[in-house]
């Protein structure tokens, strides 16, 4: 039987607890969206609460096939109101919590009030299943690396940390949670989006660490046999689509290829130019450099994953520099700051990480100020100084921290990327539109693991069939990010037949996929919506920002044509 | 808007225009072609003379007369390696909407492996197949001048298609004389897949200056030139008029694609084997009345090319009522039933609503709508006079 740790903050006390029936069948996305629109309709949480009061809860959980040995079933997420956009939150990451959680029998573990006392505390989760508040004083003020080294030393390297840099202490709304790797230990998974770090701040949770228990939780199983058949030929599809794709040969950073060729890539903050020098940020510099410095791709980030998308990169003097070096990261600090010096954007990607911030709101942040003339264009070095003054509370850092919304409007920005006070990812919605109809409609803000369409409509920068592509893809991802990794789901796509097979096999019942795509997909971005709704969001938060509908795009002449009725109607199911 | 203008298929149309297809093919250096039709050409004498007109030209004939309706994957499949044994050097398809389908699947297997399901959707990297010359003998399908062939996919149990450069003829002959023989059902129903055609096109989410002007015209055409078809099918002017308003059409759905018209017929044609062009039909005033809430301008335009009035300050709502009446008259006038009068139950059509919203081409409907309200339209359509 399944457990669920409820951690009393103001108490400092927690109780492990058996695993709701009623959420069994939940995991991921879709725990998060119906756990929290439960805590509203029970009156535990007026929706239009602080999220950085006493009435959040920050809750981290697994997806819904936790436990078995289907390939990258044991991603995280974490959830809450989010402190950055005021409405419901799911922060997915991959990393090697998920898996202990599920071996150690916990599908859920929720932060509930805030602390009584002034004391830093980490929850440690043990060999034998005992959960216990520590105090963590002496651990306040580190970031997320010497945190890791830290709790190495406590426990050993049969471990996952879960953390908070700097930022989080300092509550800044695009503060994140930074995940171990699978064997590496090296905390570059993130919740990043959302401002979940803050939550975890103002809770005085600086950490939580599980130990890989001495016995493994056997999941139970309604038909094994059922379960195993499939999951065995949705993982060989998996292995056999990894093989080709791009992300699984070299990485995320691969997207720029087609992104940098095609005015999808964002350049000066979403200026809508084209970007001379993508390919010095492309495949062929990555690669070279980590064959030539001892880095690597190919890393899985959690066991048994067959995309292996992580990587581990180098500086000049073949000393580790950053490990997760993905493509929003380079795009956003890279060619929308006009940088081409992968080498200082992987600094950037490493400062982020060790503070534990999101690394699409810095980038996009650093490029306002500098469109404001706060720092001059192409400047790296002017980048990391501004990083430095994030980490440190000092200066332009208490705002910058806040994200790009922050940034825009301390500075009087006329053009400011950002949905629903989220900075929009590394893809110019007028070049892929179906992606600019998910940046405005979806209920987690402008997202980029939302519904990215390129692609998938006849014509990225057209019209036609985009808001289709958004809706699907929209409803696809909901259903994976309650299950598995979209990565390898893009190579499952084919029989998602299987999912509702495994659903089967796993929780009894029939083997229907509508378990999956309206019970897991439709059903929970309808609640996200509903949850919103309560939060105060309306159409007018369902927007673009102006520039997108006014400015053209200099790399292909289009603007954000959208009917606004396609948006309106976007969830009519 | 930034748009593309498509112009894929050139054509030599006229009365009498297919008795060149010898001497222009023999010039362009073919020598061996594969000539694929249905039974039914060769019984109405429609083939015969195509085939001799290419042999008198040294021009060596291998047939393939085994086309039938909704070309099933299995028959594709079948024709291609018949193809394939065959060696020709250019592919001639001679009749309707299914010789041209069966033509284009041939070429799309002849340099790719079958099956032919595999290839569903937008593909841009198929191997070239070889050239295709369309002779249409009705005038509605349009298919001489598109990039897509619709395939029923028989162990799926449904339509669905291959969109590709693969499936762009090298020409067409447009011949009138080709059609004088249709009776006067079938040139309804096929001309009002012309017309279906254009509706859904110049309210569709590609649709540009040239498609919209390629539908205004086709839509004055078929309104003024299909009921004197009908009526007397001999008129070889108003066969005139509606082959090439039916290649007027094919155009502008290649530049500005149909839609929910479309995916209705798609749906009732599969379950009811309603033909094609009537299944389309049926609904197309709820249809372009639905679209008037994101496109009344277009509808309006819809309204004018049909010669009824729209006052300047009409509503989109008002827009669509004028919309929806006139073509409902349009489409009665040339004597066809509704889905009642089809001998179709009304429980059993409701039903196809959610396999509407599932087809393929809703992916390119104006706006997204429910199966409910499909539901709604088909209950609108059913009885309607």
């Amino acid at each position: 039987m399944w457990s669920k740790l409820v951690v009393n903050m103001a108490e400092a006390k927690v109780k492990k607890l058996p695993y709701d029936e009623q959420y069994l069948q939940l995991g991921g996305r879709a725990l998060i969206a119906n756990y929290f629109m439960d805590l509203v309709k029970t009156g535990k949480m007026d929706p239009r609460c602080d999220p950085l009061g006493e009435q959040n809860v920050l809750m981290f959980c697994t997806g819904v096939l936790a436990g078995t040995n289907f390939t990258t079933s044991h991603r995280i997420s974490v959830g809450c109101k989010s402190p950055l956009t005021g409405g419901i939150k799911e922060a997915s990451s991959g990393g090697y919590m998920g898996k202990l959680m599920a071996d150690q029998g916990l599908r859920m573990i929720t932060f509930h009030g805030l602390p009584s006392d002034a004391v830093m505390r980490y929850l440690h989760v043990d060999k034998e299943g005992n959960a216990q508040l520590v105090e963590a004083e002496d651990l306040r003020g580190l970031g997320t690396y010497a945190v890791v080294d830290a709790m190495r030393q406590r426990y050993g390297d049969a471990i996952s940390v879960a953390c908070i840099g700097q930022a989080g202490e300092r509550l800044y709304k695009a503060a994140g949670i930074q995940i171990t790797e699978f064997g590496t230990l090296h905390p570059c998974r993130v919740a990043a989006r959302g401002g979940v770090g803050a939550l975890m701040g103002v809770k005085g949770l600086k950490a939580v660490v599980i130990e890989r228990p001495s016995v493994p939780y056997k999941v139970e199983y309604a038909d094994e046999a059922m379960f195993k058949e499939a999951a065995k030929e949705l993982n060989m599809l998996v292995a056999k689509g990894a093989k080709n794709d791009p992300f699984h040969n070299f990485g995320t950073i691969s997207s720029i290829e087609k992104t940098g060729a095609n005015g999808i890539l964002p350049v000066e903050n979403f200026s809508g130019k084209l970007f001379k020098d993508y390919k010095k940020l492309g495949v062929e510099p990555f690669m070279q450099r980590l064959a030539e410095r001892g880095g690597c791709n190919k890393q899985p980030c959690q066991p048994g994953c067959m995309l292996q998308c992580s990587n581990v990169y180098n500086d000049a003097e073949g000393k580790y520099l950053t490990s997760g070096f993905e493509y929003e990261t380079v795009a956003l600090f890279g060619p929308n700051c006009r940088i081409n010096d992968l080498d200082k954007i992987a600094l950037m990607d490493r400062m982020c990480d060790d503070m534990g911030v999101d690394t699409i709101e810095m980038g996009t942040a650093c490029a306002v100020a500098m469109e404001c003339g706060k720092i001059p264009w192409g400047d790296a070095d002017a980048v990391i100084e501004l990083l430095a003054q994030v980490r440190d509370g000092v200066d332009f850092g208490n705002i910058l921290g806040n994200g790009c919304e922050a940034v825009g409007l301390a500075l009087g920005a006329k053009r400011i990327p950002a949905v629903k006070h989220q900075a929009l990812s590394g893809y110019d919605p007028r070049n892929t539109k179906g992606t600019g109809i998910t940046y405005a409609t979806c209920p987690q803000g402008a997202d980029h693991t939302a519904a990215l369409t390129m692609g998938r409509a006849f014509d990225d920068a057209g019209r036609a069939a985009q808001a289709y592509a958004s809706n699907k893809l929209q409803v696809a991802i909901c259903f994976s990010d309650s299950m598995m990794c979209l990565f390898a789901f893009a190579h499952a796509s084919s029989r998602i037949d299987l999912l509702g097979k495994m659903m089967a096999g796993l929780y009894g019942g029939p083997a229907d996929i509508t378990r999956v795509t309206i019970g897991l997909g439709v059903k929970t971005l309808l609640t996200e919506r509903a949850f919103n709704k309560l939060c105060g969001f309306t159409a007018e938060d369902d927007k673009l920002p102006d520039f997108m509908y006014t400015e053209r795009s200099d790399a292909t002449g289009s603007v954000f044509d959208i009917n606004p009725v396609e948006l309106e109607v976007l969830f009519d199911f | 808007m930034i748009t593309s203008y498509e112009c894929f298929v050139p054509a030599i149309m006229g009365s009498g225009s297919s008795k060149r297809i010898g001497i222009t093919l023999r010039a362009k250096g073919f020598k061996k072609a594969y000539v694929i039709f249905d039974k039914g050409m060769m019984d109405f004498g429609i083939a015969g003379p195509i085939i001799e007109n290419l042999n008198m030209a040294n021009i060596e004939t291998v047939c393939f007369d085994k086309v039938t309706s909704d070309p099933p994957d299995e028959m594709v499949e079948a024709c291609a390696e018949e193809a394939r044994v065959a060696g020709c050097d250019v592919i001639v398809a001679i009749g309707g909407g299914s010789p041209m389908d069966t033509a284009k699947g041939v070429n799309v297997l002849i340099n790719n492996p079958p099956p032919i399901r595999q290839y569903f959707g937008v593909q841009k990297n198929l191997r070239p197949g070889l050239p295709l010359v369309f002779v249409p003998t009705t005038s509605g399908t349009g298919s001489e001048t598109t990039n897509m062939c619709v395939i029923t996919c028989v162990s799926q149990g449904k339509k669905d298609s291959v969109v590709s450069p693969v499936c762009v003829g090298s020409l067409a002959f447009l011949d009138p004389d080709l059609t004088l023989g249709l009776p006067p059902k079938t040139t309804a129903m096929t001309g009002l897949d012309a017309l279906a055609h254009v509706v859904e096109s110049i309210t569709g989410a590609q649709s540009n200056p040239l498609s919209d002007a390629l539908c205004r015209d086709a839509i004055r055409t078929i309104v003024k030139w299909l009921p004197v078809a009908v009526a007397d099918g001999k008129n070889i002017e108003a066969r005139e008029m509606m082959i090439n308003a039916s290649f007027f059409a094919g155009m502008a759905f290649t530049n500005a694609l149909v839609h929910l018209g479309h995916s209705i017929g798609h749906s009732i044609g599969a379950v009811f084997h309603v033909p094609h062009g009537l299944a389309c039909a049926f609904c197309l005033p709820e249809v372009i009345e639905y679209t008037a809430r994101t496109e009344h301008k277009k509808v309006a335009m819809i309204c004018e090319a049909m010669g009824v009035e729209v006052p300047e300050d009409a509503s989109w709502e008002e827009v669509g009522a004028i919309a929806k009446k006139t073509l409902r008259a349009f489409i009665r006038s040339v004597g066809m039933p509704n889905p009642k009068e089809y001998g179709i139950e009304l429980e059993a059509l409701l039903k196809l609503a959610p396999m509407v919203t599932a087809d393929t081409g809703f992916a390119l409907i104006p706006y997204r709508i429910t199966a409910a309200r499909v539901a709604e339209m088909f209950r609108s359509a059913y009885d309607a006079c």
